[in-house]
């Protein structure tokens, strides 16, 4: 006989989030343990700090619960979980640290030239890339580039136009090019690891 | 049991973007995936969900109680209990009442601090009814109920790793009122009144019992709450500047079980 987690195990995350509305009261739980990695994982790479990332996706999970009822059945559940956990985050992020509008184009100054990829931990580059970019495009990087989102599901989540999200990724990834000391295509001064970079003549 | 994290899958056929010839696409999609979740995480928001599913459960019990002026002659023994209940919270309240009074009020030996009555002990509360300057505020649009609210400052360095062993001892030790004088410059949330509407603010305005401590959360100013709502006492962490329309919270509700 299957116990009653084992029927919850069974629902799809709208049943679930509908049991939950209607009462049920370890519906939430389940979508809870279903999904509880994968926002930590958005939450981990969207604050880059463990501690406000939990903070923030306890926080989410929290007001999931109480506003279940606003879930309107548009978007996946996932992508509503997804879109409270990026709020929650961006909130916090910017008590701790008031937002200062940087420019979208030319982050080149901010390059370093040195080669860090041979031998250093490429986590640490991208953490610290990231953080230099504003933070819409960050945010359309670690949707699309890092969690594996479609346009669609990332224009979604952060309520903005597909066109957007598109723009977004392709500044992003520009602009990343020279802060992770990537060479280009059209690039004449190459990156040889553990070498400074060679500049054209 | 899914213990890993498994990268998303677009739930469409849509290809996930143009190309990309900077590479940055594919430097970022082979990044390795984070850890799943730490347990002590795990653990934490389930019993913050747990708390949540109790204050939710509370909430429907009270809804579908009939009101006591309606059936009061047929209600005698839930009369007596909630009767009973108040009067031993006014005896502590007498017996303790040197330690009590409100943020903004000087206490006298018989002056109690922010008491107010439930719409089911009426009888009892009368006999306890504070004056209205030391009376905690009623809240918009719900009932009122039994509120025991002490704030004090004590300083304390609370951290995110001892959060709920301190908030214990904050629970239980001995009250230390704080000078009306400290009320005023410490923020809307430093006042009985400011409080309760911070209360409201974080979903804990059904708290029968609040102690307040003006003191530092992980190095910031912050007011540290427990606030008890039905037999589980909640501990927040909220900026000195939370109020009705700024939530303000530092550390959600955590219970103290």
């Amino acid at each position: 006989m299957m116990s009653r987690l084992d029927d919850l195990r069974e629902l799809s995350d709208r049943e679930l989030l509908s049991a939950h509305c209607t009462g049920d009261p370890d519906a939430f739980g389940e979508l809870f343990r279903r999904h509880r990695d994968q926002m930590w994982a958005l939450a981990l790479r969207t604050t880059r700090d463990p501690e406000v990332a939990a903070d923030a996706v306890q926080e989410a999970f929290i007001a999931a619960f109480r506003g279940a009822d606003s879930f309107r059945g548009e978007a996946a559940v996932t992508t509503w979980l997804h879109r409270i956990v990026v709020n929650s985050c961006l909130d916090r992020l910017r008590r701790i640290k008031p937002i200062v509008p940087m420019p979208e184009f030319d982050l080149s100054v901010l390059a370093d030239t040195h080669d860090h990829h041979h031998g250093v931990d490429v986590r640490l580059d991208v953490r610290a890339a990231l953080e230099q970019l504003p933070e819409g495009q960050a945010m359309a990087l670690i949707l699309v580039d890092m969690h594996g989102f479609s346009i669609c599901e990332a224009a979604d989540v952060l309520n903005v136009a597909q066109g957007t999200i598109k723009s977004r990724c392709a500044r992003g990834r520009a602009a990343m090019v020279p802060l992770l000391g990537l060479a280009t295509p059209s690039d004449t001064s190459v990156t040889r690891p553990g070498k400074e970079p060679m500049t054209s003549p | 049991m899914n213990t890993l994290i498994k990268p998303h899958i677009p739930s469409g056929s849509e290809p996930t973007g143009d190309e990309d010839p900077t590479g940055v696409r594919d430097l970022l999609s082979s990044l390795p995936e984070p850890d799943p979740m730490p347990e002590h995480l795990v653990e934490r928001i389930n019993a913050s969900l747990a708390a949540e599913q109790a204050q939710r459960a509370a909430k429907i019990s009270r809804a579908n109680v009939t009101p006591l002026r309606a059936t009061a002659p047929r209600r005698r023994p839930r009369v007596l209990l909630a009767i009973a209940g108040a009067a031993a919270a006014v005896a502590l309240i007498t017996f303790a009442s040197t330690n009590l009074f409100t943020a903004h009020q000087s206490s006298t030996t018989n002056q109690s601090a922010g008491i107010s009555r439930t719409s089911s002990t009426a009888g009892a509360a009368r006999a306890a009814q504070p004056s209205d300057a030391n009376k905690a505020p009623a809240l918009a649009g719900g009932p009122m109920t039994t509120s025991l609210v002490q704030i004090s400052t004590s300083g304390t360095r609370y951290t995110q790793a001892n959060f709920a062993a301190q908030a214990r001892k904050l629970r239980l030790a001995p009250f230390q009122p704080m000078a009306a004088a400290d009320s005023s410059t410490v923020g809307p949330a430093g006042t009985t009144a400011g409080l309760m509407q911070c209360l409201k603010a974080i979903g804990a305005a059904g708290a029968r019992e609040v102690r307040a401590d003006v003191a530092f959360y992980e190095g910031r100013p912050a007011i540290v709450i427990v606030a008890t709502t039905n037999e589980t006492p909640l501990a927040y962490a909220v900026g000195l500047e939370c109020s009705q329309t700024n939530v303000a919270v530092l550390r959600p509700g955590t219970p103290l079980s």
